[in-house]
């Protein structure tokens, strides 16, 4: 039965596969063409990424009290972050949508699947902001190791587990497919 | 007063002018008595809401009273001190100076009212009386001088007036009155020049002086007055006390160390203003010189304040450190630290040697940084500093024998660098991710068929 199953997986046609792995990659290089474009950068991610350091600063300041936000720069008395591009979760929200938009899919379950894991990685990514600046607060030494080692992994294995979760349990099947 | 008093006073006025064509252009100094605006022998006596511009002082009595309600603007009270004995000693020098000026008019017996006078020596063998307007015509001279050598007592009347035109723009220390006796300023009185009385002066309820009440032997009293010291600015210099620190002694050795001052006007003297020298030292107030051989070892902060002849003053901090007799250098390295960057957790050890462990340590003067601590068992400075600067401070450390090293150091703290808060994903996270989400798309294609 297992040997009739792995037949059945090895004899099914590469080409849908193929054309997710080049749609993923196009996707990639067209959302990366747009964000490197400097209007889009200046108007788009630069005003983003103040506004997360915002939110960062706000959940902080439920937390503890002498947080301020200056720009994109997070500081108390005894620690101060800058949360420069490529610190807005944006970078990994563009993978985790190319990778949605090139699944089969219907165009409603992929809308969905980019907003709610859009906003699931950016929430991701401001409890590791607020994380890594308790971190450097008070626990210094280990700032770097979890800035760098630990919340690298938690955001890949967390964008990974979206994804296969979103295409197994939401991801409509074309109308095409599923006939 | 009528028209025809008018003209006749004017007519006086207009003959002494003539008499007194030649303007007196000597100066008259006060000496330091120039800084007071109330001076008294006896007692200075206040009530109401008077408000006296430069020092209030009395010497050799030193009652003063009402102050407040009576407030003192730019200078303060110096009751029967060094500085309203040297200010005494200066009113009388310039009281004799000013009595032994020879007259240019006799006005004894001529009230001064609705007189307009020019610059000139004006004389009263007995009392001078003001009723109504005096005017001092300086004829445009900025060194202009009116002396007024008035017998015994100068009076004047509710109302009256003393305005000194055409002075150039200035009327300070351009009238003087050097009274016999006693002055009295009636009620809503606006009076212009010096007073150098010999016994007393009392300025009635509301009058006004442009000018200081200073009496040499008697008392002061004022009534919701104004006392204008007629453009003296009594804003003291900086004076500075040397050295900025003082050495270490010994118990039973000999300690000579002078501090001195400068900046201000010599002399000086000198006191102890807060904490207290070592037992068995002793602080000349007239040299500065601290002498003596310490009896007890330990630490000493104190404060030394320079006090210039005209009353301003200086302090500084010393703190310094007898250490038991017979007892070891103890030093403490490292000879700096390092500098520390504000939010950022600074630790850095103080340790010493020479002596008996183990050591305590401590501040012996000085700060740290804010936010960094001392630990006084292991001289461990740590903790994250809040403020950018250079910060001065002393550690002291104690062996188990009582016996004291310490060093100096300065810590600077500079303003922090935020890191930055990194990529969500570095280079490497985002190819792990890319490849990641491609093989868990067809994994998850190959799981559902398609």
């Amino acid at each position: 039965m297992a040997r009739t199953r792995k037949a059945s997986v090895a004899q099914r046609p590469l080409r849908p596969r193929v054309v997710f792995v080049a749609k993923f990659c196009a996707a990639l290089i067209v959302f990366y063409a747009i964000v490197a474009l400097n209007p889009v950068n200046d108007f788009v991610i630069v005003p983003f990424t103040a506004i997360v350091a915002r939110c960062a600063a706000a959940i902080l300041g439920t937390l503890e009290s002498g947080i301020q936000v200056t720009g994109t720069v997070i500081r108390s008395p005894r620690f101060a972050l800058d949360v420069e591009n490529g610190c807005n979760g944006i970078e990994a929200a563009i993978l985790l949508a190319a990778a949605i938009l090139a699944f089969p899919s219907t165009l409603r379950s992929r809308l969905i699947g980019l907003a709610v894991t859009g906003v699931a990685i950016e929430l991701l990514n401001l409890v590791r902001l607020g994380s890594l600046f308790w971190l450097g607060e008070y626990h210094r030494p280990i700032f770097d190791f979890f800035h760098v080692a630990v919340w690298q992994s938690l955001v890949i294995l967390a964008a990974i587990a979206m994804f296969i979760f979103w295409s197994l349990r939401f991801a409509e099947r074309p109308v095409a497919a599923s006939r | 007063m009528n028209r025809k008093s008018s003209l006749a006073f004017a007519c006086i006025a207009t003959v002494l002018a003539l008499i007194a064509s030649n303007p007196v252009a000597a100066q008259i100094s006060l000496g330091t008595a120039q800084n007071f605006g109330v001076l008294a022998g006896s007692t200075v006596t206040n009530t109401g809401a008077t408000t006296v511009n430069g020092n209030v002082g009395v010497s050799p009595g030193s009652a003063v009273t009402g102050f407040p309600p009576g407030i003192v603007v730019g200078g303060a009270i110096h009751s029967n001190d060094a500085v309203a004995m040297q200010a005494q000693n200066d009113l009388t020098t310039a009281y004799n100076n000013i009595a032994s000026t020879p007259c240019t008019v006799d006005l004894t017996g001529q009230n001064l009212g609705g007189l307009t006078l020019t610059p000139g020596v004006y004389c009263f063998s007995t009392s001078a009386q003001l009723t109504g307007a005096l005017t001092l015509d300086a004829l445009g001279n900025p060194n202009a001088l009116f002396l007024f050598k008035i017998g015994s007592t100068l009076t004047t009347a509710s109302g009256s007036s003393v305005t000194i035109i055409n002075n150039g723009g200035n009327s300070c220390n351009k009238a003087f009155w050097q009274v016999g006796s006693s002055a009295t300023l009636g009620t809503g009185t606006s009076f212009t020049g010096d007073i150098l009385a010999l016994a007393s002066i009392t300025l009635t309820t509301g009058s006004n002086t442009n000018g200081r009440a200073l009496a040499s032997t008697g008392a002061v009293t004022l009534d919701t007055n104004n006392v204008n010291t007629c453009g003296v600015v009594v804003a003291c210099p900086i004076i500075t006390v040397n050295p900025a620190t003082l050495p270490n002694g010994t118990v039973g050795s000999a300690y000579n160390q002078i501090v001195t001052a400068s900046g201000g006007t010599s002399p000086y003297t000198f006191a102890v203003s807060s904490g207290s020298l070592p037992v068995g030292l002793v602080l000349n107030g007239a040299t500065g010189a601290i002498t003596g051989s310490p009896t007890s070892p330990g630490t000493f902060t104190f404060s030394i304040t320079a006090t210039d002849t005209n009353g301003c003053t200086g302090t500084r901090l010393y703190t310094i450190i007898i250490a038991g007799a017979g007892c070891p250098a103890i030093t403490l390295s490292p000879t700096t630290l390092p500098p520390a960057m504000v939010s950022t957790p600074y630790a850095q050890t103080v340790t010493a040697s020479g002596g008996t462990a183990p050591y305590t340590y401590s501040i012996a003067a000085g700060a740290l940084p804010p936010g960094l601590t001392l630990n006084p068992a292991t001289g461990l400075i740590s903790g994250v500093p809040v403020q950018t600067g250079l910060f001065n401070v002393t550690i002291r450390a104690t062996d188990s024998g009582g016996c004291i090293g310490s060093r100096a150091y300065t810590i600077g703290v500079a303003a922090f660098v935020p890191p930055a808060g990194g990529p969500t994903l570095d280079a490497v996270g985002l190819v792990v991710l890319m490849i990641l989400l491609a093989v868990a798309g067809v994994f998850v294609m190959g799981k559902l068929s398609l």
